[in-house]
């Protein structure tokens, strides 16, 4: 009876390889699927449940796009927040450590979302698909997925450059489901291997599709593109170099998503609504759905953080979870530095009903002000009585391939220039002020300068994760020179040591691959 | 003069009584006695541990009285696993206990009989619910994620570890009225005959038989009992708290004066409204006897238990069937054992109890919220809720406790049975050759589900759906065991040398298939499509013994198991475990040999390997399943919240999981030296153990390589940890009188628990792996499992006070956080059992006492915070007195201040009854009894109950003080 230990999984939902990939589209288009959802919920289950990644709340510590949010809005003048959850709250003060459960947590959905794309890559040779049976229309329809795999493992590969800077480098000759180590790679190495997929990958991806169709949800070419003109834009930032090719390539890129077709949103607002999935702005979208896709972080928590009692009915938040407010400082984006910002429909949006701007006392969540952008109704004002949140993330949209673009002409980027940028400028103020064709808000040439558009950046592009970036990227994280509440724990800020540019690699991992080394500042 | 047949040695303390009469005396430190009698009396003279002699008086004024040793005592059989030695005989940490022996107080399952009652065996039961779970720790745990419950084996069947779903505790299938004896193999020299899952202990139970030519026995056995609550939180009052709003929320300047107008008018004790007297029952019947060769006995047992908590009970009716009938001249022993249970459990929703703590006092229990314009609605059900400025009810609001007990069925309804046969041939041309077969079954069958009421508070609150929809989450869990036990066993003794060997081989399958709804039906009928996920393992086993014994007083006993199972790659799927056990019976050496005051004096000396594969099915957040070694990939199922859209249509994911094909076994290598000790005829007796297990190549969750499996946290085999202890058992009888008799039992063990290795590389900059979830805040751990600490240590700030001792908010110590040495696990437990029996009256207690564990009053953290008590989305929450005294505005979660010192004594029953025997001048024997179950508790600590499993206290349950009156009657 000792055969009886050559056992095979019973359950129909459960299978091996050779069981699940034959011949036909549908398991290779799950699997695809499985990585893109990925970036919106947890796990296999809604709500974040049968995780994919393990000892991290699955909502707030172990998806992608909140945790990715807390890191990029929490230690700015965007976010501050006053919960107990565990350090959530050492983001604002730059207190964080190698151990933070945020950090750990947020690393381990890229690095799983990296080795579920490589290990698509793996499983969907030319070799293996032929061997398999599979006609040369699905082989080629397939190659189409595994571009999109090489493109999201990229967007991911952007985030530890971003965020970590170095890490292990997994690609698709790596041996997964063995203990062979990744080896560690420098900025350099992770940024090189970035432009590289993306630059082939392209071949391969749909064509641009502006507004919803058929490949809606696919990432196509002008992903591509948005994407590497945003590696392009900060890799000086992440390399430590001034070298204006980097910026030549933004253009290049921003050029090529610009001259594909997308339209900016004519209301600012419609970005932000349940039936986004409409507008002709949105690049890359991430997808969540009130029943389809549901999650307690990604959309969901966006919308649900920033409000309570008194504000849940603006936006008709499937919950009042009274976490993050800005600082007076973010408020002084719009009122400090615009003349005419009560025009401003993006300033709108700035909750003001606590009437106590100032955050004395962070328990309070009624101190500060809320960012009520994110809506939870549709376009045409329907409200959405699902208890998780509908709608899309923009990961990548046109208003900021029109930043990039300005901020690179600026930086002295070959391929564009300033008039165009201007134009690209005033298009989005004059957005800003209504669908009406108005122009009060436009600027002059004079005034498009460098500082001109980080403020403009947190503007346009505020509680949408970018905000940490562009601080590092003009050198505003850490300095003095822009301080906010509570920067670095200190009610009126305080400047902090420059390692915080860059977090930490976690300890767990280092701990795991010997290969990796920690990032300067931290031990 | 009475003395002992064999050595001649005089009897102290033995009684003396005239038959017929309460005329009696005891021997003397001489063993003399006198009395005086009638002439044609007959002097009844017993003594424990001997068989009662009637002497005829005739006459006689000068008597010798022999006593012989009784079998029971001397020659008592004691199960080892696969077979049973003599008790005098044993080699290993083994301790039996008849369980009808035990001074017991309400007890549904045998966890609540153990409690307490044996050294290095820590019982901590789950709280106060009816039925509910124990955890059982046996000389502390040995694995960190992998279990650490003991092996079960009833009647020479393993049980599967983990129940079913639907029953809290997989013991309660067991009515505890069945059980005859339990066995307690400790060290591995005698658990390693069970191999791979015996790292923690294994423990044998033995269900009661007929007796050939034993005749029609008839007995009852029941009671009832009332339960109450015993302790309540100590929160505010309606109108403290009233007071409290109104000066807490007095800043008018920063707008925080408005609280108050959330407060209601109503004086409400949310706790009383929860809570009620439980009244329970518990009745059980017996028939037992001999019909020509067939010794039979037939019970069926009934309990009705209630529970404190409103709406919780448990409902059992069990029943069993054994017979044991010989043929071949008794060649052929059979025994066949059929048991079927039938649970109905009533779990009620626990966070009842939270609730109860923190629902504002201000606010009824009944009211008609407002009506929503938009919609008309009105909300909850009769029942108050919070709503929103908005009109809709606060999904973050308290949910109104009692509607979360009334609201809600949370219920299970479970059929169990098992059933084994087993032979046992002496071959018949060699009779010191035995061959046994045994073939078991046990299966069980659990259907449960959760119904909220549309409308109600919980289906704005705590429901999936949030939305006032009614919900409907059924579950099912079914499961079934088969066994084959074959073994051959061979006995011979040649002048001084005596051989028992055996060897056998085990084929063991484990099926399990369990579905529960994904998705929410909103009708409580409805037919909601069952998607099973059916697993299976299997274990082959073949093991060996060998007990060589010299001079009966050098004994040696080897053991071999070879283990194999299905949930590890072909090359590492066996694993050897072997034992050695050597065992010296010093007094009956010459020299100790006249030794009179000493009885006996053995040293016991041990070492065996025992082994780990039991996974639970999720460790950590990590479902572990059957398979862990196969790549393979799993479906998302339909409708069920996780899909991806492309272009219009919804796609299903394939999500490829982790695999790791290097599972092997964790293996536990043990030493152990022990003396038993007995003095003054065995009238006190003792054992002292002393012990090292040593876990190495743990079965342990822990972070892998980014980048190089499907997960973060991968199950390895990596790791160490070590436990060290002692252990001491006194027993002993120190007043015997004709009329007044004591006996004593008391234990006492120390356990020291240390992690010696974590991870691969060991790099000193990572502190361990976070784990025991508190409840607050989102995503919040209190333990770390850190090398050089114990299991389960806190991971905390150390918390700076003031000169008044006071702490201060937010203020900690240098360093950052850091690990405790404390732990939510004691390392001293004690026990002690008492029973005194006076003429036909009984008085018995039992108590025990954890000493040295400190709990994370997780309660208290999460309540003192006092600006918690308005929440932003818009309600308020009561506080307590001490949170009030801590003085603490925000949570400060990771405060030492929170680990508090949870030492405590227990007392666990006390019970006063009187016997009667042959009532009306029949065989009928009855006894009656009251029994005060949990009278008091000694402790410093400040929670609810400082008993808490693991340490993190929250809402427990509370345990309640419960009154019984019991009868025992016997035909």
């Amino acid at each position: 009876c000792t055969n009886d230990l050559n056992v095979t999984p019973l359950d129909t939902k459960v299978s091996t390889a050779t069981a699940t990939f034959k011949n036909t589209a549908t398991p290779y288009i799950e699997y695809l699927a499985k990585i893109y959802a990925g970036f919106s919920t947890g796990g296999l289950q809604g709500g974040d449940n049968q995780l994919d990644i393990s000892g991290y709340d699955g909502g707030s510590q172990a998806g992608y796009l909140r945790p990715l949010w807390n890191l990029e809005e929490l230690p700015t003048d965007e976010a501050m927040c006053c919960w107990n959850d565990n350090t959530i709250q050492n983001f604002h003060t730059f207190s964080w450590t190698p151990t933070d459960i945020f950090l750990n947590g947020f690393y381990a959905r890229l690095y799983y979302q990296i080795t579920i794309a490589t290990s698509f890559l793996q499983e969907t040779t030319d070799a293996q698909l032929q061997s398999r049976g599979c006609s040369t229309s699905l082989i080629d329809s397939i190659h189409t997925f595994r571009a999109e795999a090489r493109f999201l493992r990229a967007l991911c590969y952007d985030n530890v450059l971003d965020l970590f800077r170095n890490g292990p480098l997994v690609t698709d000759s790596s041996p997964i489901g063995t203990p062979t180590l990744p080896p560690y790679a420098t900025a350099q190495q992770i940024l090189n291997y970035i432009t590289t997929e993306l630059n082939s990958c392209q071949a391969d991806l749909d064509a641009p599709a502006v507004g919803y169709g058929p490949t809606y949800g696919h990432a196509n070419k002008a992903a591509a593109w948005a994407l590497l003109a945003r590696v392009y834009l900060n890799a000086n930032t992440y390399l430590g170099t001034n070298n204006t090719q980097y910026y030549d390539s933004c253009l290049t890129n921003c050029n090529k998503v610009i001259a594909a077709g997308y339209k900016l949103e004519p209301t600012y607002q419609n970005l932000f609504t349940t039936d986004n999935y409409k507008s002709q702005e949105i690049i890359f979208p991430n997808i969540y759905d009130g029943t389809n896709l549901t999650t307690w972080g990604g959309l969901m928590f966006l919308e649900c953080s920033m409000v309570d009692s008194k504000n849940q009915s603006i936006t008709n938040a499937p919950g009042a979870w009274g976490g993050n407010r800005a600082v007076p400082e973010f408020v002084a984006r719009f009122t400090n530095e615009e003349t005419n910002y009560t025009l401003d429909q993006r300033y709108s949006m700035l909750y003001q009903g606590f009437n106590h701007p100032s955050i004395d006392d962070n328990t309070q969540f009624e101190q500060g002000t809320p960012l009520l952008k994110y809506v939870n109704y549709s376009s045409t004002g329907v409200k959405s009585t699902a208890s998780f949140a509908t709608g899309a993330f923009p990961i990548l949209r046109l208003g900021d391939v029109y930043l990039m673009y300005a901020e690179a002409v600026l930086r002295g980027g070959a391929g564009g220039d300033k008039a165009t940028a201007l134009q690209y400028i005033n298009d989005l103020r004059d957005r800003a002020e209504g669908s009406g064709g108005f122009t009060d808000l436009e600027i002059t040439s004079s005034q498009l300068t460098l500082p001109f558009i980080l403020e403009e950046r947190a503007r346009e592009m505020f509680a949408e994760a970018t905000r940490r970036t562009d601080l590092v990227r003009f050198g505003d994280l850490t300095s003095s020179s822009y301080l906010w509440q509570w920067k670095g724990g200190v009610k009126n800020g305080t400047g902090v040591d420059n390692h915080y540019n860059v977090y930490p690699l976690p300890s767990s991992d280092l701990n795991a691959n010997p290969n990796l080394k920690q990032n300067p500042g931290y031990n | 003069v009475v003395k002992d047949a064999s050595t001649g040695e005089t009897i102290i303390g033995a009684n003396v009584v005239v038959k017929g009469t309460t005329t009696g005396t005891i021997t003397d430190a001489n063993g003399n006695f006198s009395l005086t009698v009638p002439a044609k009396a007959t002097l009844s003279v017993s003594y424990i541990g001997y068989q009662t002699v009637d002497v005829p008086v005739e006459g006689k004024s000068h008597f010798v009285v022999d006593l012989k040793q009784s079998a029971v005592a001397l020659n008592e059989v004691v199960a080892i696993g696969y077979g049973t030695v003599k008790k005098s005989d044993l080699t290993g940490s083994v301790v039996a206990i008849n369980a009808d022996k035990l001074t017991k107080g309400l007890a549904t399952s045998m966890t609540d009989l153990l409690a307490g009652q044996i050294a290095g065996v820590n019982i901590t039961t789950d709280g106060g619910a009816p039925g509910s779970s124990a955890s059982i720790l046996v000389r502390g745990g040995s694995s960190v994620y992998a279990s650490n419950q003991p092996l079960f084996v009833v009647d020479g069947v393993p049980l599967t570890p983990e129940g079913v779903n639907g029953v809290a505790n997989p013991l309660s299938f067991i009515n505890p009225q069945d059980i005859q004896t339990v066995t307690v193999l400790k060290d591995a020299s005698a658990t390693a005959i069970y191999g791979s899952r015996a790292s923690n202990g294994v423990i044998l139970i033995t269900t009661k038989k007929g007796r050939l030519h034993q005749k029609l026995s008839i007995s009852y056995d029941g009671n009832t009992s009332a339960s109450v609550n015993s302790k309540l939180m100590d929160v505010l009052s309606a109108d403290e708290y009233r007071h409290f709003i109104d000066t807490y929320w007095a800043d008018a300047s920063t707008g925080m004066n408005t609280k108050a107008a959330l407060l209601g008018t109503a004086n409400t004790n949310w706790q009383k409204e929860i809570y009620q007297t439980a009244i329970s029952q518990d009745h059980n019947l017996s028939v037992s006897g001999s019909t020509g060769i067939l010794p039979y006995r037939v019970s069926v047992g009934y309990t009705d238990q209630s529970g404190i908590l409103k709406t919780t009970y448990f409902k059992r009716t069990t029943a069993s069937v054994n017979l044991s009938p010989s043929f071949l001249n008794d060649d052929l022993k059979m025994n066949v054992n059929l048991t079927g249970a039938y649970i109905v459990n009533s779990f009620g929703n626990t966070g009842a109890i939270g609730a109860a703590e923190s629902m504002d006092p201000t606010q009824p229990v009944y009211a008609t919220n407002g009506v929503n314009s938009t919609i008309g609605k009105n909300y909850g059900n009769g029942y108050f809720m919070w709503m929103g400025s908005n009109g809709q009810p606060l999904s973050l609001g308290t949910c109104n406790p009692l509607s979360a007990l009334t609201q809600e069925q949370n219920d299970s309804w479970v059929y169990q049975s098992s059933g084994s046969m087993q032979m046992d041939y002496r071959v018949h041309w060699l009779p010191d050759l035995h061959a046994n077969l045994n073939l078991a079954y046990d299966l069980s069958h659990a259907n449960g589900s959760v119904v909220i009421a549309a409308n109600s508070p919980m289906s704005y609150v705590w429901g999936s759906d949030k939305t006032g929809s009614a919900e409907y989450n059924p579950y099912y869990q079914s499961k079934v065991n088969t066994l084959l036990d074959f073994y051959l066993n061979y006995k011979k003794t040649l002048g001084i040398n005596s051989i028992d060997i055996m060897g056998g081989y085990s084929w063991q399958k484990y099926f399990d298939t369990s579905w529960n709804s994904t998705t929410y039906a909103t009708n409580p009928g409805q037919n909601v499509p069952r998607v099973d996920t059916p697993e299976e393992y299997y274990m082959v086993s073949f093991y060996g013994r060998l007990n060589y014994t010299l001079l009966d007083k050098y004994l040696l006993t080897a053991t071999i198991r070879n283990d194999g199972t299905s949930r590890f790659a072909p090359g590492n799927r066996y694993g050897v475990f072997p034992s050695a056990a050597f065992a010296w019976k010093i007094k009956d050496e010459s020299f100790l040999k006249n030794v009179n005051w000493l009885s006996d004096l053995k040293l016991r000396l041990g070492y065996g390997l025992t082994g780990q594969q039991d996974i639970p099915p999720t460790v950590n957040g990590v479902f572990i399943g059957y398979y862990p070694y196969i790549p393979n990939y799993t479906t998302s199922t339909a409708n069920n919240g996780a899909a991806y859209e492309f272009g219009n249509n919804w796609y299903q994911l394939i999500r490829p999981n982790w695999y790791n094909t290097n599972l092997k076994w964790e293996t536990c290598t043990t030493y152990n030296a022990g003396v038993d000790f007995g003095f003054m005829n065995q009238r006190f007796t003792g054992s002292v153990d002393v012990y090292k297990r040593i876990t190495n190549n743990l079965l342990n969750v822990i972070p892998v390589a980014a980048g190089t499996n499907f997960t973060n946290n991968l199950l390895q085999n990596i790791g160490s940890l070590e436990n060290k202890g002692v252990e001491v058992t006194l027993g002993g009888r120190p007043i015997i009188t004709h009329d007044f008799t004591w006996d004593v039992n008391l234990n006492a063990s120390y356990n020291y628990n240390n992690v010696t290795k974590l991870t691969r590389s060991g790099t000193a900059n990572y502190p361990g792996i976070t784990t025991g979830a508190i409840s607050g805040g989102t995503g919040n751990y209190i333990e770390l499992i850190a090398v050089g600490h114990p299991l389960g240590a806190y991971y905390v700030y150390h918390q700076l006070y003031d000169s008044k001792g006071q702490p201060i908010e937010g203020a900690y110590g240098n360093g950052g956080m850091y690990i405790s040495k404390h732990t939510g696990t004691p390392p001293w437990t004690m026990g002690f059992a008492s029973k005194m029996t006076y003429k036909k009256w009984f008085f018995n207690f039992a108590m025990h006492a954890d000493i040295g564990n400190y709990n994370y009053n997780n309660n208290a953290a999460g309540q003192d915070g006092l600006v918690g008590t308005y929440t932003s989305s818009g309600y308020l929450s009561n506080t307590t007195h001490s949170a009030i005294a801590t003085g603490f505005n925000t949570i400060q979660y990771f405060s030492d201040y929170f680990i508090q010192n949870a030492s405590f004594l227990r007392m666990d029953n006390m019970t006063l009854g009187y016997n009667f025997d042959h009532l009306f001048d029949t065989k009928l024997s009855a006894s009656i009894y009251g029994t005060v179950q949990n009278p008091f508790v000694i402790t410093k600590y400040k929670g609810l109950d400082p008993e808490v499993n693991g340490g993190i206290d929250n809402n427990i349950y509370p345990r309640p003080r419960v009154y019984i009156l019991g009868l025992r009657v016997n035909f």
